[in-house]
Order: structure tokens, then C-alpha cells, then sequence
């Protein structure tokens, strides 16, 4: 048995010619954007079951998208997941801190080690594997959306880095603490059909030797009925979603292919030009300090949250810029040439996109 | 009208290679159909360019595995149909490879086409992939070594 009968079979394998000229004839059709019509029912499908049984108003613009907001997670298309309790150790006088979140069946989990000094070498090294019953995880490269696994030899070194330039996210609060600098390193694996509850770690260290072990629990984040506005882009469409109460605010990018073949694939926010507007009028700056942004090429979930001691009710949200991360193929014509997949960004300001909620 | 002539031409050369590879990436007759639609709707709307007609083969061809992916990342379409529903094995060996075939994890499948079938090399399917050379050079292996009753035959890489 050979590869002459792999051939063999694959010769006979033809398309119908009924297929090839309802193809042509598809083709002769004014363009509009593509949603192959099996796709589209089976979307208006879900449409109909979650509008009978959830009464969710964070519907995008367009009958294919179905977005939700996950209080405290941010927005999603797919069902969210996030670590119950982030799992935290030290190891001398390092803070050792493992969180994540997951986003269908990706998981993104970030490690961060943040230390009291300023830390003289360049990089810090680990390997993370994930464990589900025991059977490892596979790891993806996190780059791009479309799912890559892992090769082994793109270097998993992150650099310390100084908390003084970050005024977002976690290391927000580590700076009050006293700690002076970190280091963060995401990874991407891709979850079993069946969404597990309880995942365990074994976290390496290259540099020191040792290891440290875990567990992970997975809790369904809650959804909650939103207020949304989308807005188009040269590169793809954003929706924003606002939690009920005006004090969380997410961006999702619509993954669909433009008419120049970019696919929009992640919209970030900028948390010092998000504003939440009060009933008195007064202006709140988003204070970095609920920010939360997991983000890769497989998993975008990011919030913006109204600063903590703002009592009175949120009216409305801003805008002010946004980042969008977008792919697309281009040719290398360097040796052997060939297709390769490309990022890119385009950063919009001067928005005034508002959100009323009133 | 020069564009439906265009696309007719380019299909008609190119049917046959997609819809093979996305049957091969599927297992499914029904997704490679969707498959195979949409590569060539999506050729019409993109409108390449090409310099050179292995340019515009390598461009259908990934195009066909990231719409592949595309299809069946849905989990409504994870419920795979066996390959020997659409090429029925008129062998006993041919069943034989059917049956290794349909076990062949996703991520090996369209590698092995392109080597096998399509008789890329392994630095031309990592350039037509976006992966890299070691990257298919392992998957190749393994994928191989998974098949292994089956390509006894084969030859080395």
C-alpha cells in the first residue's frame, strides 16, 4: 500500500458540475458581502433561540452577529469563560500571578512575575503546560487568528519591564504596593470540545531550574442585557457594548473579510480616551484601574470600567480612538517567495463616538 | 463578461485541485462543496493579481485550507462525515487507507495532500501554509508516522 492509492482515491473526486455552475452563476450575482446562505440560517437559528430564551439586547448591526456582554470579562461573540480566582505565590520576593480567560474554545492564560526591584537582566523564561484530566493541552502560536500550534522554537522570553510607564490594568494596583516592574507572558491553548471545569498547570522555570504546580477553575462569566452602537471602519466593523449599569464598556471586532481580503481582527480600546459620562454631566476618565484586556490572536476580550468611586448613574460613554488590528495575505519574494499572512494596524482619533444610554 | 470568462477559466483549471484538497481537509462532500464556493467567490472578489499561473495555484490553495478552517471550526460542523461516503474504496487496501485516513487528526491532512497529492515540496507547503518549514516538516512526520501501515512505501523525506 502506497501513496499511488491515496492518489488513486483523490483522482476520482471531482466536483459536481451542478456545483461548478451555481458557482459561476453566484459569481455573476451583484457582489454584497459574502455569508454563504447554509451559514446565515444556521445563525438566524441561533438568533431565534437566544432572543426566546435570554432577551438580550446586545444584538450588533446585521442579523449574523450575536454579541454579548460578560459582566466584568467585556465583549464576545462566543461563550466566555474566565479563571474563578487568579492563582498568585512568590517565589523570594516575586509576586507570581496566573489568570485567564477563555473565549470559545480558546484559552488564554498570562503570566505575570512582578518584582520589587527593577530587575537587571533582560529576560525572564517559562514554559507553561496545561493540563484537562490529565491529558495535555495544545499550545498555539498566538499571533494570528487562524489557529497555528505551537512550533517550540519561537522564543517564550518576555523582558522586565518598568511598572512607571504602565497606568493600565493590573499593574496599577502593583504600583501602589510598592512593586517596581514585571513581566508578562501570555499563552494560547485550544480547549477540549467539552469545556472542562478544573485545569491544572505545570508551570517551568528555564532559567533557575524547578517548576511550580496548580490548578485553574473555569467559571462561565455572567451575561448580562447591554447597550450597543456599532460603527464601520475602512478595515471592518466595531461593535461597543456597554454593561446595563453604563459602567463597563468592551469593543468587538467583526471577523469578516473586507472587499480588499483584510479580516478585521481585534479593536482595542485606549482606556485614557474612554469617558463615562454622568447624569450631572460631570466627565470620568476611564482610571485604568478596572481596564482589562486579554488579547492575542485567538482570544479578545477587553473593559473598560467607570473609576470605582463614581456614585452617580452613568448617561453616557465616549470614545475618543481605537485600534484596530486587522490580517491579510501578501507575497514574500524573498527565496522561494510564497503567500504569507500579514498583520497590520490602523489607529482611528478624534472619534466623538457616544453612547447614549438614556 | 471578461470576468466571468476569467473566473470560468479559473475554475475549470483549478476545480478539481480545490475541491480535492478541502475533501481531503473535510473529509466531508457537503463542506468541501461550501468549501469550493467560497475560494472561488472569494478569488472573484479579490481579484488577484498574479505575476506568475503558480502563484495564483499557491493562492487558491490557501486559501482553500483557511476556509477549511473557516467551515469547520463551527461546532455545528465538527460532526464529520467518513471520507469513504464521498470516494467509496474499490479496493481492499483502498478501504484499508480509507479507515487510517478518516482517524488523521485535522491538522495533518492538508500537508499530507500537498506532499502526496499535489507533490509540493516541504519548503513550498510551509511557504503556500504560512507555516513554518519545521513546522510541516513535523506534521508531515507525524502525520506520516500515524499512517504508517499505510505509506510503507514511501520514501523518505
Amino acid at each position: 500500500m502506497t501513496e499511488e492509492n491515496y492518489r488513486a482515491l483523490f483522482d476520482r473526486a471531482s466536483p459536481d458540475r451542478d456545483l461548478v455552475e451555481d458557482t459561476l452563476a453566484a459569481a455573476e450575482r451583484p457582489r454584497r458581502k459574502g455569508v454563504p446562505t447554509k451559514r446565515l440560517a444556521a445563525a438566524l437559528v441561533c438568533l431565534a433561540l437566544v432572543l426566546g430564551v435570554g432577551n438580550y439586547q446586545a444584538l450588533a448591526a446585521g442579523v449574523q452577529r450575536i454579541i454579548r456582554f460578560f459582566a466584568g470579562a467585556g465583549a464576545s461573540e462566543t461563550p466566555v469563560m474566565v479563571v474563578e480566582q487568579a492563582d498568585q505565590w512568590t517565589e523570594g520576593d516575586w509576586l507570581c500571578q496566573l489568570d485567564g480567560v477563555s473565549q470559545g474554545e480558546y484559552l488564554l492564560l498570562e503570566l505575570y512575575l512582578v518584582s520589587p526591584e527593577m530587575e537587571e537582566h533582560q529576560l525572564a523564561t517559562r514554559i507553561l503546560q496545561i493540563y484537562a484530566d490529565g491529558v495535555p493541552l495544545e499550545q498555539g502560536d498566538q499571533v494570528y487568528s487562524e489557529w497555528l500550534p505551537y512550533d517550540g522554537f519561537a522564543p517564550q522570553g518576555q523582558a522586565w519591564m518598568s511598572l512607571s510607564g504602565l497606568d493600565c490594568g493590573p499593574e496599577v494596583a502593583w504600583r501602589e504596593e510598592g512593586y517596581r516592574a514585571r513581566v508578562h507572558m501570555p499563552f494560547t491553548y485550544r480547549l477540549p470540545e467539552e469545556t472542562p471545569a478544573e485545569l491544572t498547570y505545570e508551570l517551568l522555570d528555564l532559567e533557575g531550574g524547578g517548576s511550580h504546580t496548580g490548578t485553574l477553575t473555569l467559571t462561565p462569566a455572567e451575561t448580562q442585557a447591554a447597550w450597543s452602537d456599532s460603527r464601520t471602519f475602512a478595515e471592518g466593523t466595531v461593535t461597543a457594548l456597554v454593561s446595563e449599569d453604563g459602567r463597563q464598556l468592551s469593543v468587538y471586532a467583526h471577523r469578516e473579510e473586507n472587499d480588499e481580503g483584510q479580516m478585521l481582527t481585534g479593536a482595542s480600546l485606549f482606556h485614557h480616551q474612554v469617558t463615562f459620562i454622568g447624569a450631572s454631566g460631570e466627565r470620568y476618565s476611564d482610571a485604568g484601574e478596572g481596564f482589562r484586556s486579554f488579547t492575542s490572536g485567538h482570544v479578545n476580550v477587553q473593559l473598560a470600567a467607570a473609576p470605582s468611586w463614581v456614585e452617580e448613574p452613568i448617561v453616557a460613554v465616549e470614545i475618543d480612538a481605537i485600534q484596530l488590528v486587522y490580517e491579510y495575505d501578501t507575497w514574500w519574494d524573498g527565496p522561494g517567495g510564497g503567500m504569507v499572512r500579514t498583520q497590520g494596524d490602523a489607529t482611528y482619533g478624534d472619534l466623538n463616538w457616544i453612547i447614549d444610554l438614556t | 463578461m471578461a470576468e466571468e470568462t476569467g473566473l470560468r477559466q479559473v475554475v475549470e483549471t483549478y476545480g478539481n485541485m480545490v475541491y480535492r484538497l478541502a475533501l481531503a481537509q473535510t473529509h466531508s462532500g457537503h463542506d468541501a462543496d461550501d468549501v469550493f464556493q467560497e475560494v472561488f467567490l472569494r478569488y472573484l472578489r479579490s481579484a488577484p493579481d498574479f505575476r506568475e499561473e503558480e502563484h495564483r495555484k499557491a493562492w487558491l490553495l490557501r486559501v482553500t485550507v483557511n476556509c477549511c478552517k473557516k467551515f469547520h471550526t463551527s461546532f455545528w460542523r465538527r460532526h464529520t462525515t467518513a471520507l469513504s461516503e464521498t470516494i467509496p474504496a474499490r479496493t481492499e487496501e483502498e478501504g484499508e487507507l480509507l479507515t487510517l485516513l478518516e482517524g488523521l487528526p485535522e491538522k495533518y491532512r492538508a500537508v499530507l495532500h500537498l506532499y502526496y497529492y499535489e507533490g509540493y515540496a516541504t519548503g513550498e507547503i510551509a511557504a503556500i501554509l504560512g507555516r513554518s518549514p519545521n513546522t510541516v516538516r513535523s506534521q508531515l512526520s507525524r502525520g506520516r508516522a500515524l499512517l504508517h501501515d499505510a505509506w510503507k512505501g514511501a520514501e523518505e523525506l
